[in-house]
Order: C-alpha cells, then structure tokens, then sequence
C-alpha cells in the first residue's frame, strides 16, 4: 500500500505553456464584456459563429467570464483596428485584408485581433477588436472554412480580446499555429483564461452561482435550500429508518 | 453571512448537549478530476469526459459521532503540496479545499463500515504567475507574449456528496462528487477520491460497546438458560412427587 503512495508521489506534471498579451495586465473589469458585430463586409453566417465562439468561453469552468452580445454597429475599418471606438469589443469583416496590414496578409491571416488598456491606465483591458479576413479568392478567406474551423479561428482571436496571447501547449485553442481544426478549450486555455478571470463564489453576493452576473432564470428554488434540504439529508434517512423500527417492533 | 448560518446550522448539533464524541482522524492522499462529463481537451491533448486530473492532495480529516441520531460530523481539508508546474509553464497552480459534511452510516457499525456524506465545501485554485517573457510564432513572424507575473485566486463552493467504505482498523477510501454552480450555465461535477489512515478512535470505541453488548447478551442467555434449567428440574421433581403419590396410592389401595 505504500509503495504505491510513494509511486504516485513521483508522477511529473505535463506543460501548461499559456501567455498574456501584455506584461502584467489583467482582464476586463465590467461584470459582462459586450461584443458588437460590424457585418458590414461579412459572410452571411457571422452572426451564427460569433455567437457559439462567444459560448465557448462563457462556458469555461471555475472562471468568471461573461461575453455578451450587443446591437450591430457601423464603424470604419480603420478606426476599428486602431481602437477608435467606444464600444468594448468591435468585431468586423475585411473584403480586402491587404489594405488594412502587410500585402499579403490576405493570403496568411484569417483573422487577427488585439486588446488595449485604453481608459483608465489601470492594467485592466477595456477595449479590443477582432478583423476577420473575408476576402474573395484569397487563401485565407475565413467564409471558405468549414464551420468547425471558423469557430475555432474566431474563439481563439476571442482569446486575444480577453487578454490572452499565443500558447506553446499544442492542441490547445490558442496555439500559434492554426492547427487547430476542432473548437475545443484545452485545459491550458482554461488555465490562462482562469488566471485572468477568477470566479469568488465566497466573496459579496455569490452564493453557488446565486450572484453570478448573468441572472440566472427565474422559477428555481433558491440554491440555499438546497444546501439546507442537502445537510438535512442524512438527517431525514435516519429518522425514517428509525420510525421503521418503532413501527415493526 | 448567508455562509455564517449555514456553519451555524451545521454545527448546531456539535454543541447541543447530545452525547458527540470524537470518532476518527487521519490523513490522507487525494486526487481531483475536475470538470467531468464536460468534454475537454486534457493536457495529454485528447479529448476526455474524465475531466482533468489534479494530484497530490493531501488530505485531513477529522469526524466527530452521535450515536443516539447514527450520524457523524466531518471537517476535511485538502491541499496540493506540489504545485503543478513545467519547464516552459506560465504559472503553478495550486489547489485546496475545505469541507464541513454530514455523515450517515446506513448499517450498523462494524468493521468494514459504510459512511454516506454530504455537504457543502469551499474550494480554491490558486494560480501564481511565473514571471517573464516567451517568444512564440505569430503570424507570419514572431511576438514576444508575457507570462503572468501576479497571482490570482478562484474561490468555488461547492456542494458535495460521497461515500466512505473503511477497509481495515486504519484504512478507508472514499469517493465524491463536488457539484458547482448548480443552477448557472457552468455547472460542473468534479470527482475527489481519496486514500486515508486513520488512528481509530471511534473503532476503538464502537469495538469496546460491541464487545460489552455481546457480554451483556451471553449474560442474558445464561440466565435464561439457567432459569429454563431450573423450571425443567422443577417440573421433573413435581412428576416425580405425582409418580410417588400415586405408587402410594396405588400401594395403599393393594393394601386395602
Ligand atoms: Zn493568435
């Protein structure tokens, strides 16, 4: 028995290799991130996509992130990647990504993003934007992906708006390659997004998710009888098996 | 103050004047798999619905009986000694996490015992950043990307329940599901199992009652036996006496 105890002991741990994209910066401070789409020069299945990239991170465990999405906006492309806006996130569509960047680029990139601290100076993200390179007959035109691949493209340039830069954990969601196929988080992403945005469920008004920011829907029983009906439970096994008794005697 | 009066209510047996004593207490080792039956990619890079491990927890825990409810009083704390880190890791993570759980034990108590808990725990992930730069492919080239250099703190409650089979005197093990965020969207079962050592107090005790019960009992049969004893000799002298009235009787008549 314990040399087994002694094997497990020496077990190694495997990498978690997440980045940030700033030194020392930490994530959006608001209790939801507002995304707004610009479908100006956008495939017709954006809406779609952004949505279940949004989920994706919404829906990482023991993390406190909410992304929401507002209303449609119309903002130049310019003015977009250079974060003149006063929106929190901007997410756009480029028919022609070599005007934007490097010649090129068209051919290379799907998307790119980037996240500033533009407000307040306070080492807390405030502000980002996603370009999504939809380009006609260039080889990196995003609306020619599959679905799958499209997801993971614009989870991963979600990523960077959060705040997190490149990963060296390969199969995680922001990798530096795009081989990435299958939109998944990696635990190396949960790790990274975790860091910049703890959940305390024991500070203020949470209570098991009771005070989480997106009101959870009405008609539930509140999560604190449970836990009562829950400590009780051991409680009421026992006086039913006891009653048994006195009715069988 | 919502978890105040849940403590308060949890320990409002521990100081009633019901008969509590101290049971059991020991150490242990524990592993967590976090976020199961949610697929994920682990850190092996595959897909998984066990969810990701975490290990090395070590484990305390101490439990306190009433015997007149059959219910038991378990505080449990768990810490990851090593942290879990690489070569090119951003940050070690720590993970910890503190109990306060009712226990039912469905059978009377023997030697190989069942315990049934359930609860409410506090968990933590503490992530420390390590601090300093890493240059990875962006692009067509290359940026540099920073490691995190703070620490952050995830603080979870969680809602528990499990079970606890004790194998020997000082041995048991036990399994429990740790749900979270019940009702939100990032509900999530995470797994703990443990291997604990106990120095056994309430064995010890629940071993000296049983032995006196059982001396009791062997008592009781005695006399019993005893009493059956003397009423069986008591009805053999009164047939003898019958029999010996009669053969006089009957002698008597012969005599007539
Ligand atoms: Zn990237």
């Amino acid at each position: 028995m314990f040399k087994i105890f002694i094997f497990t002991l020496l077990i190694s741990f495997k990498a978690n290799g997440f980045t940030i994209l700033f030194e020392g910066m930490k994530g959006f401070k608001t209790e939801s991130i507002k995304v707004h789409l610009d479908p100006t020069e956008c495939y017709s299945g954006i809406q779609e996509d952004l949505k279940e990239s949004i989920d994706f991170w919404n829906e990482a465990v023991h993390t406190n992130i909410v992304m929401v999405q507002g209303n449609n906006v119309t903002i130049p492309q310019t003015d977009i990647i250079s974060q003149n806006f006063t929106e929190q996130v901007v997410v756009g569509c480029s028919a022609n990504l070599d005007s934007l960047g490097n010649p090129g680029d068209a051919d290379l990139l799907l998307a790119f993003a980037n996240a500033s601290d533009n407000d307040f100076n306070d080492k807390h993200l405030d502000r980002g934007y996603l370009m999504i390179n939809n380009t006609p007959g260039a080889k990196a035109d995003l609306s020619t992906r599959a679905k799958d691949s499209r997801i993971a493209t614009i989870a991963h340039e979600l990523g960077h708006v959060l705040g997190l830069g490149h990963s060296s954990v390969r199969g995680s969601l922001m990798y530096f390659a795009s081989a990435t196929t299958e939109a998944r988080l990696h635990q190396d992403d949960i790790d990274g997004i975790r860091h910049l945005y703890p959940q305390d469920e024991l500070g203020g008004d949470y209570l098991l998710g009771c005070g989480r920011v997106v009101p959870p829907s009405s008609g539930g029983p509140s999560s604190l009888v449970f836990v009562v009906l829950l400590l009780l439970l051991p409680l009421s096994i026992n006086l039913r098996a006891r009653s048994k008794k006195y009715f069988t005697s | 103050m919502k978890l105040l009066f849940l403590l308060s209510l949890f320990s409002f047996p521990i100081f009633s004047n019901a008969e509590v004593y101290l049971d059991n207490y020991g150490v242990g080792y524990g592993i967590l798999s976090s976020g199961v039956l949610t697929e994920a990619v682990t850190e092996n890079g595959e897909s998984s619905i066990y969810g990701s491990f975490s290990l090395h927890f070590l484990d305390a825990n101490i439990s306190w009986a009433q015997d007149n409810l059959n219910l038991r009083y378990h505080i449990k704390a768990a810490y990851t000694l090593l942290p879990r880190k690489t070569e090119d890791g951003a940050a070690d993570i720590t993970k910890w996490r503190a109990s306060f759980l009712l226990g039912y034990e469905p059978k009377k108590r023997n030697r190989k015992r069942f315990i049934l808990t359930s609860g409410i725990g506090f968990f933590g992930i503490v992530s420390k950043g390590r601090g300093g730069t890493q240059v990875l492919n962006n692009g067509g080239g290359t940026t540099t990307f920073y490691r995190p250099s703070d620490t952050s703190h995830t603080k979870l409650l969680m809602l528990e329940l499990g079970l606890t089979h004790q194998i020997s005197r000082e041995f048991s093990y036990s399994v429990e599901a740790l749900v979270n965020g019940l009702f939100g969207d990032r509900r999530n079962l995470n797994i703990y199992m443990s291997l604990n050592y106990y120095w056994d107090r309430g064995y010890k005790r629940s071993l000296k009652k049983a032995r006196e019960a059982e001396v009791n009992q062997n008592i009781d049969e005695f006399q019993a036996g005893e009493a059956l004893v003397k009423k069986k000799r008591k009805k053999k002298k009164r047939k003898k006496r019958k029999k010996r009235r009669k053969k006089k009787s009957k002698k008597g008549e012969e005599g007539v």
